[in-house]
């Protein structure tokens, strides 16, 4: 059997309301508390368990606690130093039909790396599954140059039919593990 | 809904010194430029640095398609120039007229090359006639071989000889001289008559050899001999004479030049009769000769031939215009040579062309040079008019000799041209500049011999419709050179040439054009500067905040900045704000345009503006009222930099001081007596401080106890409560679970007293953080730090420590030691764990050590710190 080690992290979902932040996580994740919390509370807490392989027939869990933000930036001024605190990686989410939501993720990403410097950052550009339904204001181009700052990869994601979710938190967690330069097959 | 927390106590003073500073800043850019051109850096007052480029040399600065003029940043000029030095770049942006032909380096007036004689070059004998003279002495015909007309006379000598002059001295007689043979130097025979004189100075005086008898020359009509005076005898004549009766009669002296010459004497002089011509001299005359010598030889007696006469080619021309009669319409070339001509008088040529408008009679002589000569005569007054012209080449022979005579004359490559040149124009379209442009020569290269003109001429508009309102008029320059053109800024020329003449023949000729002129690039150009943060300025670094620029914008100019690194630039306005760049290597880069080619864009100067944490300059407090004795409230208190940044917002970073038996502790302030109450916070390790003043009133229950019974039974119900409580409730509470929680959320160690397979420590440890953390930010004013709260018949005790904080969850009622107890334990932890907790990488088994410690505390009624061992726990 193959020798297990464990490792906590917290990653902040981030981007404007409405983008499909909750929606994108809810199936895929640990999720104890209600939906609710986020607009009170303005943030709600799930869980996310990845197990990765190692060198040396070793394996690694992650144990990804998800800060999912509400998408105020009042509130993300407001709460960001207590929200942001300690996290190692950031889910940058934007909307496929809102052009603006890709543009406001600069910002979103600037503050959390004002409270923890810089880490990793995943782009995910959600509601794929609508490409075929609405017209589409922007892409590679634009997402690319988005996304370029921070050195962050991006994936089409759709909360509706799961597509590339997984692939969004392996690598999200590949690329906070690498940063602790910890080696793990991708 | 959440508002953001207001600052109200320190923002008018902040706002105040933000206007000092922004004042500061302008006053600061619009005050004479930085000296030098390399990116400058400059200290501002509020906790910000401006990096400044200038535009005097490139040092610094990527230039690509901009230059730099007097300290600016500019579109530089770029040639806009017409060039035109081949024919086929006239052609190329224009069209010429019928009457105009371009050549391989000229535009000239056409002409009209057909030769209107056939067969000039006499290939075939047709459709020349061939007429020789008509007494037959000069012939006509055509000769295949050579292809080309010839003429021809030939006729043997018609003289006998009279007198060899070998040796006969005894039938001559010396005159003045003495009479001799020689028989050295002869021109034919064995011998000639040589005659040595002298002739005083004075009046010209003669010498000779008579002829000792009477002579017949009757049947004679000229004497031929040779004769050659030997130098130093010249000048001399040379005439003959002899009586006739007793008349004298002489010929005509002929002047004698140096070497032997042969000297045809017509014996007409003599008269009609000459069968007794008696003291016959051969005279030599002149003066003042001493030594005089001269020789005579071969003397022959003949009649002459005598004719005058010519041979032609002719043919008809048919002429099927008119053209004009000015000169230089019509011109009548041939070649012609003369290989043989001797024994003759002359050879001449004479062309004729008649017609409809008259004749033309050109003759000319023979050449004396061997070789094919050209002649050319101008027959357009007689050949304007349309019709059928003769044209004949007549070669006039004429002879008057008694020797052997042969001519012979070629005649090749006859031509007439009517040139017919008219006047012709060249006209340009619209030739573009690529924008407007201003002009500073204009070159002609062209020739207009007289009478041919040219007249040349340029203008410019705006637009591409030549002569509409956008243009201008025509300048014109009628001879070749370079001149200022004067014509008014466009972004389009015309060019028209037109050549004229009043000469068929002769053709003005254009050459080239050069207009020079020159506007503003219209390809946008882009200058640019990088700054890296020195590393001293990097820790404090906190992110660039504007770009200024010192411009001049034209209208029909434009400068667009961006800003970015080699990977990532992003438009960026001129004093627009923006905070989100944080890049420690930052380029920017401004990209010069025009859409005018006599305005361009210039840049003085570039200003890129940081902002940095800086050392603090203030420090606030704030709270909120109203506020009762002996009760505690949290302050916040803050210290900010000069540029209003915020250093740090934690409490425990302050030394306090409270007067009126207040006290602060960590942060929190628990009021003392009644009335107006300073507390005052030093920023640690600095100077600053700041004061405030709350005013405390008496609290709620100390006013109930004073002022009634209703104090005095509650007071009974406390102590009879208390009672209860050290001896009964107490001890009907319990532990159920410990949370060690880090700052950031993630569960440090749980300790449980049973587990629940229905929950989540770590979301539950995110969630409580969250909720910590929300309750704290957002009405700390109110609520401040979440201590205690109660759910469900369980409560729970928070305890916060400087890097991770409790929450233990009990069941039960909680006795007041509880949280002290609890806080004894944070103390314990962070004592021992502090710096794992705050380096903590997730991994649990670096907290393996921790359950022993929780377990003591859960297991235990009260919790007893651990004893400690050299200042260490045991």
């Amino acid at each position: 059997m193959a020798e297990m080690q464990r490792i906590k992290t917290k990653v902040c979902l981030v981007g404007e309301a409405a983008v499909g932040k909750t929606s994108l996580i809810r199936r895929f994740v640990q999720d104890d508390f209600d939906d609710r919390y986020i607009t009170t509370l303005g943030a709600k807490v799930s869980k996310r368990e990845i197990v990765f392989d190692m060198p040396g027939r070793k394996q690694l869990q992650m144990d990804i606690t998800v800060w999912d933000i509400m998408g105020e930036k009042g509130f993300r001024d407001l709460l960001k130093e207590a929200f942001f605190h300690g996290a190692k990686g950031v889910l940058a989410v934007a909307d496929l039909t809102r052009y603006s939501t890709l543009k406001e993720l600069d910002d979103w990403v600037q503050g959390v790396f004002k409270v923890v410097g810089e880490i990793p950052v995943v782009y995910a550009i959600n509601k794929i599954d609508l490409k075929d339904e609405v017209m589409i204001l922007y892409g590679d181009k634009e997402i690319t140059e988005a996304s370029r700052a921070f050195e962050a990869p991006y994936f089409y994601t759709s909360a509706k039919t799961g597509e590339n979710v997984e692939n969004l938190f392996k690598r999200l967690g590949t690329m906070v593990l690498q940063r602790e330069g910890i080696a793990v097959a991708s | 809904m959440l508002a953001v927390r207001p600052r109200p106590a320190h923002r008018i003073g902040a706002l105040g010194v933000l206007s000092f500073l922004v004042a500061s800043a302008l006053l600061g850019f619009l005050a004479a430029p930085v000296r030098g051109d390399a990116p400058i850096v400059s200290e501002n007052s509020n906790a910000s640095r401006t990096v400044t480029w200038t535009m005097g040399t490139a040092t610094g600065l990527t230039l690509n398609g901009v230059d730099l003029e007097g300290a600016n940043a500019t579109l530089p000029w770029v040639p806009a120039n017409v060039s035109w030095d081949t024919p086929a770049k006239f052609l190329a942006r224009g069209s010429i007229g019928p009457n105009l032909v371009a050549n391989a380096t000229d535009i000239s007036l056409r002409a009209d090359t057909t030769n209107h004689v056939l067969d000039g070059d006499f290939a075939s004998a047709a459709p020349w006639t061939y007429e020789s003279s008509a007494r037959g002495n000069v012939t006509a015909g055509w000769d295949g071989g050579t292809g080309t007309a010839v003429f021809r006379h030939a006729s043997s000598a018609t003289e006998a000889s009279w007198d060899t002059m070998d040796g006969n001295l005894s039938s001559w007689i010396g005159l003045s001289g003495t009479g001799w043979t020689s028989r050295i130097g002869q021109h034919e025979g064995s011998g000639m008559l040589g005659l040595n004189f002298s002739l005083p100075p004075g009046p010209p005086g003669w010498a000779g050899v008579q002829r000792s008898s009477p002579v017949n020359w009757s049947a004679y009509d000229r004497m031929v001999l040779w004769i050659e005076p030997t130098a130093p005898s010249l000048p001399l004549s040379f005439n003959v004479t002899a009586y006739v009766g007793s008349n004298l009669y002489q010929t005509a002296p002929r002047d004698l030049v140096a070497g032997w010459q042969e000297i045809s004497v017509d014996l007409g002089a003599f008269g009609p009769v000459r069968d007794s011509l008696v003291s016959l001299t051969l005279r030599v005359n002149g003066d003042n000769i001493s030594g005089g010598q001269v020789f005579f030889d071969d003397l022959r007696v003949g009649n002459a031939k005598r004719f005058d006469e010519v041979a032609a080619i002719r043919q008809a021309v048919v002429k099927a215009n008119a053209t004009t009669p000015v000169a230089g319409s019509a011109v009548l070339q041939l070649n012609w040579s003369v290989p043989t001509e001797s024994g003759v008088a002359s050879v001449q040529a004479v062309v004729n062309v008649s017609g409809p408008s008259g004749t033309a009679i050109n003759r000319f002589s023979a050449p004396s040079a061997p070789g094919w000569h050209r002649f050319l005569a101008d027959v357009s007054s007689t050949s304007s008019l349309a019709g059928l012209y003769n044209v004949s080449v007549e070669i006039r022979v004429v002879a008057d000799n008694t020797s052997a005579s042969a001519v012979e004359v070629r005649v090749d490559d006859v031509s007439i041209l009517f040139p017919n040149r008219q006047n012709g124009t060249y006209l340009s379209g619209a030739v573009p500049l690529g924008a407007t442009s201003e002009f500073l020569q204009v070159s002609w290269t062209f020739e207009s011999p007289q009478p041919a003109v040219v007249q040349a001429k340029i203008r410019s508009g705006t637009d591409s419709t030549p002569g509409s309102t956008n243009w201008g008029s025509w300048r014109m320059w009628t001879a070749p050179g370079s001149y200022a053109p004067a014509l008014a800024a466009g972004s389009f020329v015309q060019v028209q040439v037109d050549l004229s003449t009043t000469n068929a023949s002769v053709s003005p000729s254009l050459r080239g054009l050069l207009l020079e002129g020159r506007h503003r690039s219209t390809t946008p150009g882009t200058i640019s500067g990088t700054f890296t943060l020195p590393p001293e300025h990097v820790p404090a670094f906190l992110h660039w905040t504007r770009l200024r620029a010192m411009s001049q914008i034209p209208t029909g100019t434009s400068i667009s900045y961006s800003i970015g690194n080699a990977t990532y630039r992003r438009p960026v306005a001129p004093d627009q704000n923006f905070t989100d760049i944080r890049l420690k290597t930052l380029e920017w880069f401004a990209t010069l345009a025009t859409t005018d080619g006599l305005a361009a864009p210039s840049l003085s100067r570039i200003d890129l503006v940081y902002e940095y944490l800086g050392p603090p300059v203030r420090v606030d407090v704030t709270s909120a009222g109203p506020m009762y004795s002996g009760q505690s409230y949290a302050l916040n208190a803050t210290a900010w930099d000069a540029g209003d940044h915020l250093i740090t917002w934690n409490v425990d970073q302050f030394d306090w001081t409270a007067d009126g038996n207040g006290q602060v502790k960590n942060g929190v302030y628990t009021a003392g007596d009644p009335g107006d109450r300073t507390v005052t916070a030093t920023y640690r390790g600095t100077t600053l401080t700041k004061t405030v003043i709350f005013h405390v009133q008496p609290s709620d229950w100390v006013y109930s106890l004073t002022h009634g019974w209703a104090g005095i039974t509650l007071i009974g119900l406390g102590a009879i409560g208390y009672v209860a409580y050290r001896y009964g409730v107490r001890r009907l509470f319990q532990i159920d679970d410990v949370f060690l929680i880090s700052k950031d959320g993630r569960l440090l160690m749980h300790n449980t007293r049973r587990m629940r397979a229905d929950r989540d420590e770590d979301i539950l440890s995110g969630m409580l953080t969250a909720i910590v953390a929300f309750l704290k930010d957002a009405d700390p004013e109110e609520n401040g730090e979440l201590k205690r709260f109660d759910v469900g018949g369980k409560t729970t005790l928070v305890e916060r420590g400087p890097h991770a904080y409790l929450a233990a969850i009990y069941s039960g009622r909680v006795p007041r030691w509880a949280g002290k107890d609890l806080k004894r334990f944070m103390a314990t932890l962070e004592t021992n764990f502090g710096q794992k907790f705050a380096q903590w990488s997730g991994d649990p088994d670096d907290l393996q050590s921790l359950k022993e410690f929780t377990d003591r505390f859960v297991s235990n009624f009260r919790y007893r710190p651990p004893r400690r061992v050299n200042g260490r726990a045991a």
